[in-house]
């Protein structure tokens, strides 16, 4: 059977970047097999020299990614995406502005197809109070900042810094299990969007358990967050690691990794979590390398107690 | 041989106010060259005198103004439906009143099924009539057991499946979906909800309804639905219109036998405004006398019976949520903009008054800045105007498409649920706005009801449900008024009705040949009167070969 394709789903009223976000990500260039399925396909904007094929419905970029219009019928392209004869690792579904991204997102919540990754969801900083409070659109915006596992507070250098703090207090107040990370110009690491370890990045095999914190910027991005790597020999249990998972705190964005749950030597588990939402399943056998956990963790600079993570996780480890 | 044709029939209804009735009418190039009298229309030389309607009446050819092609696509498939239905060869479709019947009925079109691979697909299913009794996999396991079978319901937006599809796409128990149906032991039913749960319906059993859209066959069928129905002037009301689909659209309309004229209106959601336009440009001058471009479609809310439409306070009577947008309303309001300033008509979908309210606050601005006679924007659905909104519409010179056949497939449903004994009463009030001065035509929304403007016309005048029940009786309309909305009416709202709609010297020579009079019959029949014939550019059209 073929691997299911891990899915982001971008939502967000209009106006809150969503094509600025999308044209950075393609534009990065340092994203593989990934596919985007956007609304407003004219409004796409590719430096060309990235482009190796353009038609009036998809953009296939020189490193593989893709980009397709949505089209009559999001179902129908759905369907042919995954019968493509390379079907994309990860795909981005732009919902429209005025859709509830959750009834897209439901369809990596079941089948062999998709695989939900998570649901972000982009808020004008400028504007949101305004739109939560407009007659007709207020219940709209709310049943997106709702649906979301991730809120990003985009053009927040359009608002002065209190305007800002009152607002990620009063998202935090409605939405408490979901973090919410501020943006300008739709700036966000695309690793957290899509692929926190990507199966390039290796872990060399450890002897025994280790944890690091690395507070380095690799861009200018990666000055919000902070990161965390966590590798040990020793087993899992299922019990009190998925408890660990689900208490995380918000300021928590993202988890992912393999782990060497107890009771289970021959296969892996893949853990994702993106703000509130996770999954722990089966993945590939450990084969000729030794089962070893490898978790990588993203989270708000400044914002994450790291000794406290390595206490717990080794706590559940020695018990 | 004469190159001039005259019909003669019992009665003529001209539908012309000059000049009402006729017993003749001569036809030269596809156009009306006389109506009157044999004398009268034998006046402009030697002719072929064509007497099969002699004994028969003759009107203007029917005009839907609201319908899809989509309806075509699905005639490749069994339909399943409540209500009793016409395919596209004139075959009767009985209604199937229980389950049982379903899937009786199912099982037959499996055992004509030859390649014991391919999934089976149908359409039509209306549960809301069996008493709450639902459908779920047991029912359809006994169809098979070995072939996937997927059944869309007439809403579109439901279907059940057999246990086979649900396994193949890797649903089970452990599956949580909000719109993956479930029984009281957790285990799926087999009913999907909604778009997600709908793909994996789709992504299993859906490849031939798929391949189906893309054939030229969905627009024979659709069009020998409508020919059927007494339909000369059908609209696709809804198209992106690809490069294939206008392929198909040109050739299949050019065909000497296509027996209706096709308006196809280009979906404006999901598309910047300015490469809509772009399209229209290039669309409207290939516009044929059998297939029209230069209408755009747009969106505001969803729809009444699926509690998705978007209304004023009080909301919806059962307590539900207000429904929602498909356009923001500034976009709406954008994309309303462009196209007006860009000189093409705008047909917009609003069901609910709040969604009627917001197209008119945009078109009001819009007119404001650039005012522009005639150009008879219309309000599609337009199902829940008040007075208020519909003086409004008559002041900035809007029309309306009202869906009628609403009152009888789901008035028992408004009545009960969605609005209520009061609000029910002003649903797709024709009455009203006759009074108030907008200009009105009626609708089937093929295929979510069947088309048939006679019997749209016959719900517009007796406004009684399923039920029986007679769903505000100060909006009923005339049989004369009604007659004027499937021709006339509709015609106006495509800015066509210098060319159909009425029987009139220069118009083109299409009618509608009817067994009886609607004018002289008792109004509750006006449905059951026997649709004959058309005749469309002067030429007796052909139905479909068996």
């Amino acid at each position: 059977m073929a691997k299911a394709i891990n899915l982001t789903v971008l939502g967000g009223f209009l106006g809150a970047g969503k094509t600025t976000f999308i044209n950075q990500i393609l534009s990065q260039n340092s994203l593989h097999n990934l596919a985007i399925l956007v609304n407003d396909f004219g409004k796409i904007n590719i430096d060309a020299q990235l482009i190796r094929h353009q038609s009036d419905e998809v953009i296939e970029l020189a490193n593989g990614c893709i980009c397709c219009s949505i089209g009559d019928s999001l179902t129908r392209t759905l369907i042919d995406l995954k019968r493509r004869p390379i079907p994309p690792e990860h795909l981005i579904i732009e919902a429209s502005g005025v859709a509830n991204p959750l009834k897209i997102a439901q369809l990596g919540m079941a089948g062999n197809d998709y695989a939900l990754d998570g649901i972000l969801v982009m808020a004008d900083a400028e504007t949101l109070e305004q739109q939560l409070l407009d007659q007709y659109v207020g219940s709209t915006v709310e049943r997106q900042l709702a649906a979301a596992d991730l809120i990003l507070l985009n053009k927040c250098d359009l608002v002065s810094p209190e305007a800002q703090q009152k607002l990620l207090k009063s998202l935090t107040r409605q939405y408490p299990k979901t973090p919410v990370l501020p943006s300008q110009k739709g700036a966000m690491p695309t690793k957290l969007l899509v692929n926190l370890s990507s199966r390039t990045q290796s872990f060399e095999t450890q002897k025994s358990t280790t944890y690091t914190p690395i507070h380095s910027a690799e861009d200018q991005h990666e000055l919000l967050f902070d990161r965390f790597s966590f590798t040990s020999p020793l087993a899992f249990k299922e019990e009190p690691f998925k408890y660990w998972l689900q208490q995380l705190p918000s300021s928590i964005l993202r988890v992912k990794g393999l782990i060497y749950l107890a009771g289970h030597s021959d296969d892996s588990y893949l853990v994702q979590k993106v703000g509130a939402r996770w999954t722990l399943k089966e993945s590939i056998p450990w084969g000729k390398q030794a089962a070893q956990t490898q978790l990588v963790m993203l989270g708000l600079a400044g914002q994450c107690d790291d000794e406290q993570f390595q206490a717990e996780l080794s706590e559940i480890l020695n018990n | 041989m004469s190159n001039i044709t005259v019909f003669t029939a019992r009665e003529i209804i001209t539908m012309n106010p000059s000049q009402p009735e006729a017993h003749a009418i001569a036809v030269r190039d596809g156009r009306i060259l006389a109506v009157g009298s044999l004398e009268d229309a034998a006046a402009w030389g030697d002719y072929q005198l064509n007497t099969q309607f002699a004994d028969q009446v003759i009107m203007p050819g029917l005009v839907e103004g609201h319908s899809h092609v989509m309806q075509g696509t699905l005639w490749h498939f069994p339909y399943l439906g409540y209500f009793d239905r016409t395919g596209p060869d004139g075959k009767l479709w009985s209604g199937l009143a229980s389950i049982d019947a379903v899937v009786d009925a199912l099982c037959v079109f499996e055992q004509q099924m030859t390649n014991p691979n391919e999934p089976l697909f149908a359409w039509g299913f209306d549960p809301i009539y069996f008493g709450g009794t639902r459908m779920v996999l047991e029912h359809l396991d006994r169809v098979s057991s070995t072939r996937p079978i997927m059944i869309l319901h007439s809403n579109g937006h439901l279907a059940n499946t057999n246990r086979v599809l649900l396994e193949r796409a890797g649903i089970d128990k452990d599956t949580q979906v909000e719109g993956i149906l479930k029984d009281s032991h957790g285990k799926p039913t087999g009913e999907l909800q909604e778009f997600a749960a709908l793909y994996f319906g789709y992504a299993i059993a859906g490849d031939a309804y798929h391949l189906a859209s893309e054939a030229p066959s969905s627009l024979w069928n659709f069009a020998y639905s409508a020919q059927l129905a007494g339909v000369t002037t059908a609209t696709d009301l809804y198209n992106e219109v690809s490069d294939a689909t206008l392929t198909t659209f040109q050739q299949v309309s050019s065909e000497s036998n296509f027996p209706i004229r096709l308006v196809s209106a280009l979906t404006g959601t999901g598309i910047d405004p300015q490469q809509g336009i772009e399209k229209l440009h290039k669309l409207t001058p290939l516009s044929q006398e059998n297939l029209k471009f230069g209408i755009v479609k747009l969106f505001a809310d969803g729809s009444i019976q699926g509690l998705t439409g978007r209304l004023r306070w009080p909301g919806y009577y059962n307590g539900a949520e207000n429904g929602i947008w498909v356009t923001a309303p500034e976009q709406l309001e954008e994309q309303i903009l462009a196209y007006h300033q860009a000189g093409f008509q705008l047909h917009i979908h609003t069901n609910g008054d709040e969604a009627i309210q917001v197209a008119l606050d945009a078109l009001e601005k819009t007119l404001q800045l650039h005012p522009r006679p005639n150009h008879r924007h219309t309000l599609q659905h337009c199902q829940m105007p008040d007075r208020a909104q519909l003086k409004r519409m008559a002041t900035l010179g809007l029309c309306a498409n009202m869906f009628s056949n609403h009152l009888y497939y789901w008035g028992d449903v408004h009545y009960q649920q969605t609005m209520g004994p009061d609000r029910s009463c002003r649903m797709d009030p024709v009455a009203s706005a006759i009074r108030e001065g907008v200009a009105v035509a009626i609708h089937s929304d093929a295929p979510v009801t069947p088309i048939g403007p006679l019997f749209t016309a016959w719900c517009a005048v007796n406004r009684q449900t399923a039920s029986g029940r007679i769903l505000g009786s100060s909006e009923c309309i005339s049989v004369a008024q009604a007659l004027h909305a499937i021709t006339l009416g509709a015609a106006y709202t495509l800015h066509m009705d210098q060319d159909i709609g009425s029987i009139e010297v220069g118009k083109w020579a299409d009618f509608t040949v009817l067994a009886d009079n609607p004018l002289t019959t008792d109004p509750s029949k006006l449905k059951d009167i026997p649709i004959l014939n058309t005749v469309l550019g002067g030429k007796v059209t052909q139905t479909k070969d068996l």
